[in-house]
């Protein structure tokens, strides 16, 4: 985080809807439907969050949301059946640790990932090993193109609470963009948009008007109801995140 | 890799080999690096990582371009724009003249790729001489984004006080302090315009203390109203109160305007530096003589070897021209020069036992006007500064002849290759004395305290 957006190749990153129908062919071929493919990737995404929360702050939130991007970002190009999602998310936390400036040893996340598997409900995940996580770092850097720096909207979206003047909307927007991850808006549109979108949803869920705010920004307010109409999809659904058991059964089928 | 013809090995650095290579369809000459990772068990060092991801990132006339990066085998090669010579080659080089037109070239130059590192948010931490790379056609570039990072986030850490070669280092990180912005590439950039001028470093510490004693002798001690907050940084010492010499009396040729400038850069207070940007609008860059253009500017001389500077060996050794004989040179810098350079001058002849100069640390620190108190850093309560002082020592074994004051860093440890290195560089003319440069040692060193330091302090 930080340079110029603008200047960055964050915004070249940024894709179209159609290139996530693209993705994870040779994964559909084996079987696998679209719903399976998404379930499997908020699993890792929330193991990745997991972590993070276990690891008395020596992940921060940040660093898991970027270590989200890297992981969406790979699997544009990539599929389950090559590449273990089990495996690559640990990774990809691992390289984004580095990435923004707070490197944790391999041996410590190594510990984490134990701790946080041995218990509850990640009970039985496969996990990488040594040379496993460096070699799939190097192929989540290769695939990213060695495009490193992500934009987070966490900075944009400070600025907006208090621009807008709305402190008290503050826990809730911050918690649905935490939440917002488990979507693709990440990969769909710009920091700065998805960020005015969790202070809309914010909004909405806790029944105040921000509509004078939202009208003297100067963006696409159509862009910002899509990305909001999808951060609602996600919480209606309240799909519940498959159990560990599934994800295996998911990853293992495709493997084979 | 097929994409390359392979052509001379360049230099030997940190983390892997520099080569020159052609482009075989292009024909464009480039310098791959090649990082080993063979047997790393933390995977892409932060090094690198730092590089690929700022490097990727900008782009200017003024900073060398990261052309490509490919995985090769267990390696990850960088390729890079070839550029033939540096600046600290330039500035040593005793057979070219720098006019005052060409020195506001450079710093023109120099500055605008500050302006474009720090408008994206990032801090070089590394500016120094031979980080500068000089194309043939006079462009000047800034390279090695090892130590850069990103600023600015709210939810940023300390950062490291470990950053800069130490004569480039500003004040405040030598004091310890870990929150700090683009004022630290400032202070160094000033170093280098500095250099420019004399021909020789400004301020050639040979210990962390030492460096202070320098920096006040010329620019006077801090107080707090000359710099508010200076004593509660960590690692504050009370140094002797030395009033400020004119700049005037140390840079003899110089203009008016350039040392208003120069005055600027390097305040002791951070808060009070001159910005990248600020600096491009000095009069000074507007005033005759007109910077000179890139073309017209003196050749620089072509490296012996290691154009692409990887973390500490090769040219950044020679040194700064010890031998300062001269006129002109005399009545700045050390006090003592009468004192501490004939010593100088032996050590870097019989530069065969690997001593370090142990003569010209004691004389240098005894000709500090303000030696430091007995009060030690690290001693008032800050575990983290003891903890520093503790790896240090470890770091740099022996500093028999540095009384018990806890230097910071120490001097450099030397290596058999290294006086091999300063052997042939003498043999060629340059007196060549241990530069310090951050060494192996002194990045293995950052980079663990870097876990502890950039840790979030409470929670994200």
């Amino acid at each position: 985080m930080a340079t110029n957006f603008w200047e960055s190749d964050h915004l070249n990153l940024l894709v179209h809807r159609e290139r996530l129908v693209e993705a994870h062919q040779k994964d559909r071929e084996r079987g696998l439907t679209s719903a399976q493919i998404e379930d499997v990737k908020v699993f890792t995404i929330l193991y990745l969050e997991d972590i993070a929360k276990n690891s008395q702050n020596l992940i921060r939130q940040r660093v898991a949301a970027t270590a989200c991007v890297y992981f969406r970002r790979f699997y544009l190009k990539e599929n389950f059946c090559e590449y273990d999602p089990r495996l690559v998310g640990p990774a990809c936390l691992f390289l984004a640790c580095k990435s923004e400036e707070s490197q944790v040893q391999a041996k410590a996340l190594f510990q984490m990932l134990k701790k946080v598997s041995t218990t509850g409900k990640y009970h039985g995940l496969l996990l990488p090993d040594s040379a496993q996580l460096l070699d799939l770092e190097m192929a989540v850097l290769e695939s990213l193109e060695f495009n490193l720096i992500v934009y987070s909207p966490y900075r944009d979206l400070a600025i907006f609470l208090q621009d807008a003047q709305t402190s008290d909307l503050a826990e809730c927007a911050w918690a649905v963009l935490n939440d917002s991850y488990r979507t693709h808006v990440c990969l769909l549109h710009a920091p700065y948009m998805v960020a005015v979108a969790c202070m809309h949803v914010a909004s909405v869920l806790l029944s105040r008007s921000i509509e004078s705010w939202l009208k003297s920004l100067n963006c696409d307010l159509d862009e910002v109801l899509e990305i909001a109409r999808e951060l609602m999809i996600c919480f209606k659904q309240q799909r519940a995140c498959i159990s560990t058991e599934a994800c295996n059964r998911f990853v293992e089928f495709v493997m084979c | 890799m097929d994409k390359y013809e392979k052509g001379e090995k360049l230099g030997q650095g940190q983390f892997g080999v520099v080569y020159k290579a052609r482009h075989k369809e292009t024909e464009q000459i480039v310098a791959i690096k090649k990082i080993h990772l063979g047997k790393a068990k933390e995977g892409i060092n932060m090094t690198a990582l730092r590089e690929i991801k700022l490097l990727k990132e900008l782009e200017s006339p003024y900073i060398v371009r990261l052309l490509d990066v490919f995985p090769h085998k267990r390696n990850l090669s960088l390729v890079y724009e070839f550029l033939d010579s540096d600046l600290e080659c330039l500035i040593r080089d005793r057979a070219t003249i720098i006019s005052a037109a060409d020195v506001k070239s450079y710093m023109q130059m120099l500055l605008k790729g500050l302006v474009s590192c720090h408008m994206h948010w990032i801090l070089h931490r590394d500016i120094k001489p031979n980080n500068f790379l000089i194309s043939m056609s006079g462009e000047m570039k800034l390279a090695d984004f090892g130590l850069a990072r990103m600023f600015g986030h709210p939810e940023d850490g300390r950062y490291t006080s470990q950053v800069f070669t130490r004569w480039y280092r500003p004040p405040e990180l030598l004091f310890g302090s870990t929150c700090y912005g683009p004022s630290v590439d400032m202070w160094a950039a000033g170093c280098v315009f500095a250099e420019l001028l004399l021909r020789r470093a400004w301020f050639p510490g040979d210990s962390d203390l030492d460096q202070l004693g320098k920096i006040f002798q010329a620019l006077g001690t801090p107080t707090e109203a000359s710099w508010p907050g200076c004593t509660s940084l960590p690692q504050y010492v009370d140094f002797n109160p030395t009033p400020a010499q004119p700049l005037r009396t140390i840079f003899r040729q110089a203009s008016e305007d350039a040392l208003a400038l120069l005055a600027q850069m390097v305040a002791l207070d951070p808060s009070r530096r001159i910005s990248a940007r600020d600096a491009l609008a000095h009069p000074y860059f507007r005033n005759a003589p007109q910077p000179t253009p890139p073309s017209q500017l003196p050749k620089p001389p072509v490296r012996a070897h290691n154009p692409l500077k990887l973390a500490a060996k090769g040219s950044s050794i020679l040194q700064a021209a010890p031998a300062v004989q001269t006129g002109p040179m005399k009545q700045n810098g050390s006090s003592n020069p009468g004192a501490a350079m004939p010593e100088l001058g032996t050590e870097s002849t019989t530069a065969t036992t690997g001593s370090r100069p142990a003569p010209f640390s004691t004389a240098a620190a005894a000709s500090v006007d303000g030696p430091p108190t007995k009060r030690q850093r690290g001693s008032d309560g800050s575990s983290a500064a003891a903890d520093v002082v503790r790896e240090d020592s470890k770091a740099n074994p022996a500093p028999q002849e540095e009384p018990a004051s806890g230097m910071l860093g120490g001097p450099v440890s030397e290596h058999d290759a290294r006086e091999d290195e300063r052997r042939a560089l003498t043999d060629i003319g340059f007196e060549a004395g241990p530069r310090p440069v951050l060494d192996m040692e002194d990045l293995r060193d950052t980079r663990k305290r870097k876990l502890n330091w950039d840790a979030p302090l409470n929670g994200g």
